[in-house]
């Protein structure tokens, strides 16, 4: 009989320790237990439910805080499943110790109240639960109910976000499978952006090259050499632009800073207003107007390095 | 000149559109793929599953993760690091996804598998890193400590910010590790007016610091200081959070100074309080307010109230004698909270002796009162 009770012993045992070892029973640590999340504005007019919702976690012990307001998480026949109590959470209570002069040390009191602030309440999952209420304890009110079911329904909102998961994880679709989110791609939209200011940006160069019968002229540059500006090729060429010379400049743009849309709007407004924009080829073409007519465009749109040039020849014209 | 006008304003509309496309490409939502898909697994929906798990670091195969689908076990990874889900083992449409190891973020998703042939994991590890674990989380109380990358000048009132806590990782492990023995695993002697029942207290706590190099809090933003979010978001079933600032500096002169300690009770998996580093007593006497929801018992405008079960001050004289009658202690331990010298009166009583660590709180114990408080919160484990 007693031989028969020890090889039960040792049976028992073995199924024990293969319990123990299979992965499940590993892995029971109590790291992937899910939990409700609930967060509540309380200020002096009562508590509001802000969000709630479930997680995966670990949930506080709910025995250790002690306070005047309690809270119940109950299942349908308001049986509580869980019971905690909380303190005024308006409160801060802080300390500070004061040295004195002769040496001794006393604690001084430095509390903090905030009129409205809010408070996470982290419990346990339980599928049974159904409300969770939160009672002034001294004067048997009801401060807030909420409804668990609609909780355990949804992640909640304090969660990290779902993004974050694809940010990091690579999918391997089939063909035809289907993906959220915009079914244009961003970079679409981009791209048309860009090729639609483009078209309009180079019409406009194109239309401005033409002459104008207003006789208004801008002048309309890409940033060139002009350093390599010379007495002779000034000469040279001052005849391809003699026929402007009559027109009134009313600006100069360097479309080096045709990056900026800023200047792009501006360039357009310009010319919505009746200027009319030659396109150089460079900023000799420009400078060379500029000497060739003696004409100060009211506007004057360069780079740095350019004013300076084109101040100077100005001056020396 | 109407016709230029025209031809003006539809360039003007065209310029506007390209603009607007722009805008768009900048608000509309990314598509919830990575732009790295590959087509180089074809076939129906439904199929095997293949997940590969990684450590972000050094992209090495990790062993041992768990996944769940819809809160169930579906397995685990090899030594390879690969997990097969086989076709028709997991349920169609939007699942719960978990994949779970120890030391690592969890990975959380609601995601439609049938959507998906693999999935590469890069696990990133945890950011808490325990420090003294004596049981499973839910069976201890669980003390986090968190950096905070700013400290205090009482004497010119001013805050002192750095990037990061000064030190650094090795410096605030070293800080809390020595916090941690100046209190909580303190001699039960000098901290319990009952030492006998402290003796397995110790044994009773969990303990972990957080650390991920980028989040800190702000000891000085208000009497508690803040936590970021993202700690929150990583550390749901902290009992007691400890906001570790390096070390409050010069003297307190008046509020402005700001407080050296304070705890802030924000509902429940949220409590946390402030203290500078080498401040072994008053982290005590905040321990107090913070896990055993212990009240002040000097006289002060600090927050009174009667801390049923097992409270260490009454809201009337009988209610105190009574309980220490019944808890066989002199009812005339009973005494009111004043201080005669600063023409301060509390309409509370208290009965635990001098130097009372929730008194004083720079130096003192856990009277019979407090002890029978925290006795009753740790017996649960």
């Amino acid at each position: 009989m007693r031989k028969k009770l020890s090889w039960a012993a040792v049976a028992g045992v073995a199924l024990a320790l293969l319990l123990l070892c299979t992965p499940a029973a590993a892995e029971s640590f109590g790291a992937w237990q899910k939990i409700f999340i609930v967060d509540f504005i309380f200020d002096d007019h009562g508590v509001t439910e802000e969000s709630s919702g479930i997680w995966y976690g670990t949930a506080p012990d709910p025995g250790i805080q002690a306070g005047p307001i309690e809270g119940t998480l109950a299942d349908s026949g308001n049986r509580a499943l869980t019971k905690f109590y909380l303190r005024d959470p308006r409160y801060q209570v802080g300390d500070a110790l004061i040295e004195h002069d002769d040496g001794t040390v006393s604690v001084a009191e430095y509390t903090q109240y905030t009129p409205a602030v809010e408070i996470r309440v982290v419990l346990p999952y339980s599928p049974d639960a159904r409300t969770l209420t939160l009672v002034d304890t001294g004067t048997g009110t009801t401060l807030a109910t909420v409804d668990m079911v609609q909780a355990g329904s949804r992640l909640a909102e304090t969660a990290p976000e779902e993004l974050e998961f694809y940010e990091h994880a690579t999918f391997v679709h089939r063909p035809g499978s289907g993906t959220s989110g915009s079914i244009i791609p961003p970079w679409l939209f981009l791209g048309a952006g860009l090729v639609l200011i483009a078209g309009a940006v180079l019409f406009t160069l194109r239309s401005a090259r033409r002459p104008d019968p207003a006789g208004r002229a801008a002048l309309w540059s890409r940033a060139g050499a002009v350093t390599r500006l010379a007495g002779s090729a000034v000469r040279a060429r001052a005849a391809g632009f003699a026929g402007f010379c009559k027109r009134a400049v009313d600006a100069l743009y360097h479309t080096s800073v045709l990056i900026n849309f800023a200047l792009i709007f501006a360039m357009i407004f310009v010319m919505l207003q009746g200027s009319f924009v030659i396109a150089g080829h460079n900023g000799e073409e420009i400078l060379l107007v500029v000497l060739v007519c003696l004409e100060i465009p009211a506007l004057l749109l360069l780079d740095v390095s350019l004013i300076t040039t084109y101040r100077s020849l100005v001056n020396n014209a | 000149m109407q016709k230029k006008w025209r031809i003006n304003l539809i360039l003007l509309v065209i310029f506007g559109c390209g603009m607007l496309c722009i805008f768009l490409s900048g608000i509309i939502p990314l598509p919830k793929t990575p732009l790295s898909v590959r087509f180089e697994q074809q076939g129906p929906p439904g199929g095997d599953i293949v997940f590969r798990a990684r450590d972000a670091k050094n992209q090495t195969p990790l062993e041992g993760v768990s996944y769940y689908i819809d809160d169930t076990f579906a397995g685990v990874s090899g030594s390879d690091g690969i997990f097969v889900l086989r076709e028709g083992s997991y349920p169609v449409g939007t699942v719960m996804f978990r994949a779970a190891r120890q030391g690592y973020r969890d990975w959380i998703s609601q995601i439609d598998l049938a959507e998906i042939c693999s999935l590469d994991l890069d696990f990133e590890e945890s950011s808490i890193h325990p420090v003294l674990i004596n049981g499973p989380p839910d069976r201890k109380i669980d003390v986090v400590f968190v950096p905070s990358d700013t400290a205090f000048n009482g004497s010119t009132r001013t805050k002192l910010r750095y990037a990061g806590y000064p030190g650094g990782r090795e410096q605030f492990a070293a800080d809390v590790s020595r916090f941690i023995n100046r209190t909580f695993l303190a001699s039960p002697s000098l901290m319990y007016e009952n030492a006998s029942a402290a003796n397995a207290y110790p044994g009773k706590f969990n303990f972990y610091y957080f650390w991920d190099g980028q989040t800190f809090g702000d000891a000085f933003d208000g009497c508690a200081g803040t936590i970021p979010e993202r700690y929150w978001e990583e550390v749901t079933f902290g009992d007691l959070t400890i906001l570790l600032y390096p070390k409050y500096y010069g003297r307190y002169l008046d509020p402005a100074s700001q407080p050296i300690g304070c705890t802030n009770t924000n509902g429940l998996g949220n409590v946390y309080l402030k203290i500078a580093a080498d401040q072994y007593s008053l982290g005590i006497h905040e321990t107090g307010h913070g896990l055993y929801s212990l009240m002040d018992t000097y006289c002060g405008n600090t927050y009174y109230r009667e801390n049923d079960p097992n409270p260490n001050i009454w809201s009337s004289e009988e209610k105190c004698r009574e309980d220490a009658v019944r808890r066989v202690r002199d009812p005339d331990g009973c005494r009111r909270i004043s201080d005669d010298s600063a023409g301060c009166r509390k309409d509370f009583w208290r009965w635990d002796p001098d130097p009372d660590i929730m008194n004083e709180a720079y130096y003192g114990k856990f009277g019979s009162a407090s002890t029978d408080r925290i006795q009753g919160i740790l017996a649960g484990y």
